[in-house]
C-alpha cells in the first residue's frame, strides 16, 4: 500500500474546533490544523499583505499534495516571477 | 463520525485455520481469551483488511506468508465498516506465493485491488504506521512510548499531534532553489556586466560616427581628383591626336627608351665610343684563336663551322664564339678523364713493379738459403761420386760383405767340426768326417782353415764402409730436391728479371704520356680562359656599340619630335600628374574600402553589444524580481515558525489537560490525581524542539514529581495509555475507532475495570475494542459490555498455536 494522500490525515482538534460542526466527509479533508495555521498567519501578516497571500498560496499547496505540491508550488511562482519557465526549472 | 468496525472474518489467518467470525454491537466490546486463543490475530486481521499489511510484516520482523496458517494454502480476511452513510465490506486473500487481492464493496459498486487501494486510502485518511501506533495499540507500542529515549519519545508525540507536518513545511521553505536561481542570475548579471557593455555601445556609436565622417571626406576628395583626372586625359588624348607621325614618333621613342633601359640606360650610352672596325677585327682574332683551340681538341669538324661565320655579322660571331667556348669546355673536360686515366695506368704500374720487386727479392732470398745445399751436394759427389755411382758401390759392398759372412759362417762351421773330431780323436782316436764319411785318424790330417778373427774384422769395416756409403746415398737424395727447387728458383728469377724490365719501360712510358696529356690541358686550360674573357669582352663592347647607336637614333627621334611642334614637356607634366592621381585615387580607394569593412565589422559588434545591454538589462530586472520573491517567502517562513510555535503551545496544553483527566480517571487507588506534561529546552530559534517532559501531581503533599522517577510500572503504562487516548481525544479521522489490546497487562483487576468502565462513558462518537486474557474481567463486564469470548467465535478445532 503507498503512502497516504497528504491532506486526508487524521486531523488533531483544537479549542473550538468541535462547535465547527464538521461532518466526518469533510474534516477527513480539511485540516483543522491548517485552519488553525492560516488564522496565525492571517494575524501575523495582517500588514505584510504580499506575504500573506503567498503563505496562503503555500500552505494550500502543503496542505494539498504535501512536500512536492508545495515545491511545485514555488517552481511554479518563480516561473511566474522570471516569465522563463524552462530556466526557472533548471536553476 | 467516521467508520466503525461492523463485522470481521478470517479464515487460515495466523492462528486461525478455520474460519472466524466476528460481528459486532454497541460502542464498546470486550474480547476475550486466553494465551493463544486469537485475540492479537483478530486485530492483525482486520490490519491486514485496511493496508494489506501488518506492523510486523513492515517491520520485516515476519514475511506476508507467514500470515498464513500453516495448515492452509490461503488465508481470508473480511472485514465490514459502516458509518451513518452506509457499509464499506473489504475483503483481501494472500495465498503462499505471496500474491494478494483486494476487493472493495461500497454500496453498489465493487472495486478491486489498485481502485480498492485508492479508495481505502482516501476513504480511511491513516497509515499503517499511525494505524499501529494509535488506533490498535498494545502493551508493546504502549511501552515502546513510556520508555523510549527522551527524544524519540518527542518526535513520536510530535508526529502524533501533527507538529511534524508543520516543521517539515517550514523546512521545506528554506527557499534552497530560489536562492540558487538567484545565485545563478547573479553570475549571469556579472557576467553580461550591463555597465560595461553599455560604455562599450557608447564607445563604438563614437567610433562609427567618426568612420562615416571620414568616409565622406574621402568619397568629396576622390570626385575631385577624378573630374581633374578626366581634364589631363581629355588634354592627352588632344595631344596625341596632333599629328600620326608624332604618335610613331613617340611609340618608337618609347620603344628605343626600353631597349636603351634594358641595355643599361643613357650611362650605357655615354661610355667610351667602340669602332665598329675594330670589333670586327677583334671578332676576326678571337674566331681563329678558337678555331685553332676547336682542332686542338680534335673538334676539326667544329672548328670548320667557326670559321664559315662571317665576321661582318658581330652578333652571330659573338654567339659562335660562345658555343665554341662551350664545346672547347666539353672538350677540356675529355682531356681532363685522359689524364686522369693515364694517371691511373701510371699507379698501377707503379703497383705492379712493387710487387714483381718484392717477389724477386723473396726468390733470391730462397736462392740463398738452397745454395749451402747446393756446395754440399757438390762435394759430396766429388768425392763419393754421383748418386748413382754411390748406389752402385753400396750393392757391391752389399754382396761383398754378404760373401764374407758366408765364408765366416763356414770357416766357423768347419772349425767347430774340426774341434768335435779333435775332441772325438781325443777320446777315441778315431773319427768320422760328418760331411764326406772319411776316416780321420790324427789332427794334422785336418785340412787348414783361415782364422775366423780375420774375417770378423774385415766384415765389420765392410759394414762401416757400407754405413758411410748408405749415409752418404741418403744425403745426396735428401739434396736432390733442394737443387731441383734452386734450378727453378733460378727460372723464376730470371722470368721475374724480364718482366720487371718490361714493366719499367711501359712506366716511363705512360709517365711521358701523363707529362704530354697535362702540359696539353694547362695549355687548353689558360687557352679557355683567355678566350672566355676576350669574349666577355666582346659582348661588353657589342652591348655599348649598341647602345651608342640606339642613342643615336633616340637623339635623332627627338630631333625629329622637336621639329614637329609636338610639347613634350606638357606630355611629360600630363604623365606625371596622371601618375600622381592615379596614386592618390588607389589610396583613397583603398582607404574607402577599408573604412567600409570597418564600419559593416562595427555595425556587428554594435548589433550585438546593444543585444547583450537588453540581454543585461532583462537579468538585471529578472534578478531583482525573484530576489523581492525570496524575501516574501523568507517573510512567510518566519511567521510559518512563530505559528509553529504558538500551535504546539497550545496542543501540548490541551495534550496536557486530557491526559491528566484520562489518568485521574482511571487511577483508582488515588495516590497521584493528575498529569502535567512540559516541554523543556526548546529553542525554536537555534532548531531545537525540546523534550517532552510528564510530571504527576502527588495528592499527600499536593506536589508535582516528575512521572519517570516516581510511578511504579504499571502507573507509568497507565500514564502512556492515558496519552494515547488523549491523542485520539485531539484526533478527528475517517476511522472512528480505537483497539486496546490487552494494553496494560501489569495492573490488577480492579484497575483494568476501571479502565474499560472509563472507556463506556468515554468520546461516544469512537468504537473502542478491548482484549484481555482476565476472566475475571470478562465475567464482571458481561452486564456493562459485549463480551466475546474468542474460542466461541471459531469454527471448531480453529484455532491453533499462533
Amino acid at each position: 500500500m503507498g503512502a497516504k494522500a497528504h491532506g486526508a490525515h487524521d486531523v488533531v482538534k483544537l479549542e473550538g474546533a468541535e462547535e465547527m460542526g464538521a461532518p466526518h466527509q469533510q474534516a477527513a479533508g480539511k485540516s483543522l490544523l491548517y485552519e488553525e495555521l492560516r488564522k496565525i498567519l492571517a494575524e501575523r501578516l495582517r500588514d505584510d499583505l504580499e506575504a500573506l497571500r503567498l503563505a496562503e498560496e503555500l500552505v494550500a499547496a502543503y496542505e494539498r499534495g504535501g512536500p512536492r505540491a508545495l515545491r511545485e508550488k514555488l517552481r511554479e511562482l518563480l516561473r511566474e516571477v522570471v516569465g522563463d519557465g524552462a530556466k526557472a526549472e533548471g536553476a | 463520525m467516521g467508520l466503525r468496525l461492523k463485522e470481521l472474518e478470517a479464515e487460515g489467518f495466523r492462528a486461525f485455520s478455520g474460519k472466524v467470525r466476528l460481528r459486532l454491537e454497541g460502542r464498546v466490546a470486550l474480547l476475550y481469551g486466553p494465551p493463544g486463543s486469537g485475540k492479537t490475530s483478530i486485530v492483525r486481521a482486520l490490519e491486514y483488511a485496511l493496508f494489506g499489511s501488518t506492523r510486523e510484516v513492515r517491520a520485516r520482523a515476519l514475511r506476508r506468508e507467514d500470515l498464513i496458517n500453516d495448515a492452509c494454502g490461503e488465508a481470508r480476511v473480511r472485514v465490514v465498516l459502516a458509518d451513518e452513510s452506509g457499509e464499506v465490506e473489504v475483503e483481501r486473500t494472500l495465498d503462499r506465493k505471496g500474491r494478494s487481492r483486494l476487493r472493495v464493496v461500497v454500496g453498489a459498486s465493487e472495486l478491486l485491488d489498485e481502485r480498492g487501494e485508492e479508495y481505502l486510502e482516501e476513504r480511511l485518511g491513516i497509515s499503517l504506521e499511525e494505524f499501529a501506533r494509535e488506533v490498535a495499540v498494545g502493551h508493546l507500542e504502549l511501552y515502546a512510548l513510556a520508555y523510549a529515549p527522551p527524544s524519540a519519545r518527542s518526535r513520536l508525540i510530535d508526529g502524533m499531534l501533527g507538529i511534524g507536518e508543520l516543521e517539515r513545511l517550514y523546512r521545506e521553505l528554506s527557499g534552497r532553489e530560489i536562492r540558487g536561481y538567484i545565485e545563478a542570475l547573479e553570475d549571469e548579471a556579472r557576467r553580461l556586466d550591463a555597465k560595461a557593455a553599455r560604455r562599450e555601445l557608447e564607445r563604438l556609436k563614437d567610433e562609427i560616427k567618426r568612420i562615416r565622417e571620414r568616409r565622406r571626406e574621402l568619397t568629396g576628395e576622390l570626385e575631385k581628383l577624378k573630374a581633374e583626372r578626366k581634364v589631363l586625359e581629355e588634354r592627352m588624348a588632344e595631344l596625341m591626336k596632333a599629328s600620326e607621325r608624332v604618335s610613331e614618333l613617340v611609340k618608337e621613342r618609347a620603344r628605343l627608351e626600353a631597349l636603351l633601359e634594358s641595355l643599361g640606360g643613357p650611362e650605357v650610352a655615354r661610355a667610351p665610343r667602340v669602332s665598329r672596325q675594330y670589333l670586327v677585327m677583334y671578332a676576326e682574332k678571337l674566331r681563329r684563336e678558337a678555331a685553332d683551340l676547336l682542332e686542338d681538341l680534335y673538334l676539326g669538324a667544329e672548328a670548320e663551322e667557326l670559321r664559315r661565320v662571317r665576321t661582318s655579322d658581330l652578333e652571330a660571331v659573338s654567339k659562335a664564339l660562345s658555343s665554341a667556348l662551350e664545346r672547347a669546355k666539353g672538350a677540356r673536360l675529355r682531356l681532363e678523364y685522359e689524364v686522369e686515366r693515364a694517371r691511373g695506368e701510371v699507379e698501377e704500374l707503379e703497383d705492379e713493379i712493387r710487387e714483381l720487386e718484392d717477389e724477386l727479392a723473396r726468390v733470391e732470398s730462397e736462392i740463398r738459403e738452397l745454395e749451402d745445399s747446393k756446395w754440399r751436394y757438390e762435394g759430396l759427389t766429388k768425392k763419393y761420386g754421383e748418386p748413382g755411382e754411390v748406389a752402385k758401390k753400396v750393392a757391391q759392398l752389399e754382396v761383398k760383405l754378404k760373401s764374407l759372412r758366408a765364408e765366416r759362417g763356414k770357416v766357423a762351421c768347419i772349425k767347430t767340426l774340426q774341434a768335435e773330431l779333435l775332441d772325438s780323436l781325443r777320446r777315441g782316436g778315431e773319427a768320422k768326417c760328418p760331411v764326406c764319411g772319411s776316416r780321420v785318424a790324427e789332427a794334422t790330417g785336418l785340412p787348414r782353415v783361415e782364422a775366423p778373427e780375420r774375417l770378423e774384422r774385415e766384415a765389420e769395416r765392410l759394414e762401416r764402409e757400407l754405413r758411410e756409403l748408405r749415409s752418404i746415398e741418403r744425403e745426396l737424395r735428401r739434396l736432390e730436391p733442394a737443387l731441383r727447387d734452386l734450378s727453378e728458383l733460378a727460372e723464376r728469377r730470371r722470368e721475374l728479371e724480364e718482366l720487371l724490365n718490361e714493366r719499367l719501360e711501359e712506366l716511363e712510358e705512360a709517365r711521358a704520356r701523363v707529362d704530354e696529356l697535362e702540359t696539353h690541358l694547362a695549355s687548353v686550360n689558360r687557352r679557355i680562359a683567355d678566350l672566355s674573357t676576350a669574349c666577355k669582352r666582346l659582348e661588353e663592347y657589342l652591348r655599348r656599340l649598341r647602345a651608342q647607336e640606339l642613342k643615336a637614333r633616340l637623339d635623332e627621334v627627338r630631333s625629329e619630335l622637336a621639329a614637329s611642334g609636338y610639347d613634350e614637356e606638357e606630355e611629360r607634366r600630363i604623365i606625371e600628374s596622371l601618375g600622381r592621381l592615379g596614386a592618390r585615387i588607389s589610396r583613397i580607394e583603398e582607404e574607402l574600402k577599408e573604412l567600409g569593412e570597418r564600419e559593416k565589422e562595427i555595425v556587428a559588434k554594435l548589433e550585438r553589444t546593444r543585444a547583450a545591454v537588453e540581454a543585461a538589462q532583462a537579468v538585471e530586472e529578472k534578478l531583482a524580481r525573484v530576489r523581492r520573491l525570496y524575501e516574501t517567502l523568507m517573510r512567510v517562513r518566519e511567521a510559518i515558525r512563530e505559528a509553529h510555535v504558538t500551535l504546539r503551545q497550545k496542543l501540548v496544553e490541551r495534550l496536557s489537560a486530557s491526559t491528566s483527566q484520562l489518568f485521574k480517571a482511571m487511577n483508582v487507588y488515588g495516590e497521584y490525581d493528575g498529569v502535567r506534561i512540559e516541554v523543556k529546552g526548546a529553542d525554536e530559534l537555534r532548531g531545537r524542539h525540546g523534550h517532552y517532559t510528564f510530571y504527576v501531581h502527588r495528592i499527600s503533599d499536593d506536589k508535582l514529581v516528575p512521572a519517570a522517577s516516581r510511578l511504579s510500572d504499571g502507573q507509568r503504562a497507565l500514564l502512556t495509555l492515558s496519552l494515547v487516548l488523549a491523542l485520539n481525544e485531539l484526533k478527528e479521522r475517517g476511522l472512528s475507532l480505537i483497539i486496546l489490546d490487552d494494553p496494560v497487562p501489569n495492573v490488577d483487576d480492579e484497575t483494568k475495570r476501571a479502565i474499560v468502565e472509563h472507556l463506556v462513558e468515554w468520546r461516544r462518537d469512537l468504537q473502542v475494542i478491548v482484549t484481555t486474557q482476565s476472566r475475571r474481567l470478562a465475567e464482571e463486564m458481561k452486564d456493562v459490555v459485549p463480551v466475546y469470548d474468542v474460542r466461541e467465535l471459531c469454527s471448531a478445532s480453529c484455532v491453533e498455536a499462533a
